[in-house]
């Protein structure tokens, strides 16, 4: 009984944490929507550092192809679903042709590395729980890798710098575009996934 | 409850911080954690791993809507030797929310490569979780590696301009792997956090 009012408890603190996140990506959102709508109309000409994320996931080259005629330097990228995210950060001098070829090279490099050390973890853990944990979690990543081989790096977003008034005619081009938010220095950003 | 954002003044930075709840590093502190650090042919890497064993070491992060967790990671760069110098390329977590965490207001002697949750409200225990990302290179080719456990907020709450996470301004920080164990990057090693008893030892 105890422990039956415990996940009930648990189970609410979730569904909770859940509606009060759709909430507040709502407004985080809109917000988004406003400040960049404000920076276009004030000063359209000032370069800003931003993120352009998406309605869907969206393959890597599909993101190439529609960012790399344009007159925006493009920072880094996003990927993810609910269960797990990452990115790329572009490095100084490394051109878009490197930087997706490199971004695909890793996430299946890093992956194996995964495999490999919680191959490893697994046969050395004592402790059961942990050791059913380093399971689950070395399936994960084994979905991962099949998920990757099936269909590449899913894409979700864009970081880019450029003339505000240019990434509102990215954004204005492609339809795929959900909304542009600013990054502000020093503030980390987490993904606005597909469906949130 | 009112929550006022502080700033408090660090040895050699401003770091911004916020008040937060009381609560114990029991309440937050993975119960395991595992950093390899290491260098391929492309550049210089670090991997993390970590664990709850319990909900109650969970505790503070899931009963606080607007909890954030940083596994920091804290390249020893007083003499300028560091390994590690910031995040660069790749990076992938499945921790809730992920991001790469900014160096802006972080102590300029220890460089911080770090992927932090936005939404550690989400953690669950029972569950592995991982960070990785790559890094430039520091001054030097080893120095010491520090793991800090930090919790925060996301500040304004629900971060309605930016995703904005601030570590608590009262007991936030846990190094679960300090300086002075001398832990020397590149290199592997794992610790047990108030887990029948607080040890560190290298990877299996």
């Amino acid at each position: 009984m105890i422990i039956g009012a415990v996940l009930v408890i648990l189970g609410m603190t979730a569904v909770t944490a859940v509606s009060a996140s759709n909430g507040s990506m709502e407004a985080r959102i809109l917000s988004a929507k406003e400040k960049f709508q404000s920076t276009l109309s004030e000063t359209p000409q000032k370069k800003v550092d931003a993120i352009a994320f998406f309605t869907n996931d969206m393959s890597l080259e599909d993101v190439k192809i529609a960012i790399r005629n344009t007159s925006l330097e493009v920072k880094g990228f996003r990927h993810g679903t609910q269960s797990y995210g990452g990115g790329y950060i572009l490095k100084q001098g490394e051109t878009l042709e490197e930087a997706v070829s490199n971004y695909q090279r890793d996430h299946l490099l890093f992956i194996q590395k995964r495999l490999d050390d919680e191959d490893r973890m697994i046969v050395a853990e004592k402790d059961d729980n942990l050791r059913k944990a380093l399971i689950t979690h070395r399936t994960e990543a084994d979905q991962m890798k099949t998920d990757f081989k099936k269909r590449g790096i899913r894409v979700v977003g864009v970081e880019v710098y450029g003339q505000a008034k240019d990434i509102n005619t990215f954004a204005g081009e492609n339809p795929f575009v959900r909304v542009i938010e600013l990054k502000e220095k020093g503030k980390p950003q987490s993904a606005i996934l597909p469906g949130q | 409850m009112v929550f006022a954002l502080l700033l408090s003044f660090s040895r050699a930075a401003i770091a911004e911080t916020i008040s937060c709840s009381a609560t114990t590093d029991t309440q937050f502190v993975p119960s395991w954690g595992k950093v390899d650090v290491g260098e391929d042919q492309y550049s210089r890497y670090i991997y993390q791993w970590m664990y709850w064993h319990t909900p109650t070491r969970l505790q503070w992060l899931i009963t606080n809507g607007d909890s954030t967790f940083e596994p920091d990671a804290l390249f020893y760069d007083y003499d300028g030797t560091a390994y590690g110098n910031a995040p660069s390329g790749y990076w992938a977590s499945d921790l809730p929310d992920p991001y790469v965490d900014t160096q802006v207001g972080d102590i300029f002697d220890e460089n911080a490569v770090t992927v932090g949750s936005g939404r550690a409200v989400m953690l669950t225990s029972g569950k592995v979780y991982y960070t990785v990302t790559r890094m430039t290179n520091g001054g030097g080719n080893s120095s010491w590696l520090k793991l800090s456990s930090q919790r925060g907020r996301q500040w304004p709450t629900g971060c309605t301009t930016t995703w904005c996470s601030y570590g608590c301004s009262a007991n936030n920080n846990y190094f679960t792997i300090p300086f002075t164990d001398h832990f020397t990057a590149p290199g592997c090693q794992q610790y047990w956090w108030q887990w029948d008893a607080t040890v560190r030892g290298t990877c299996n």
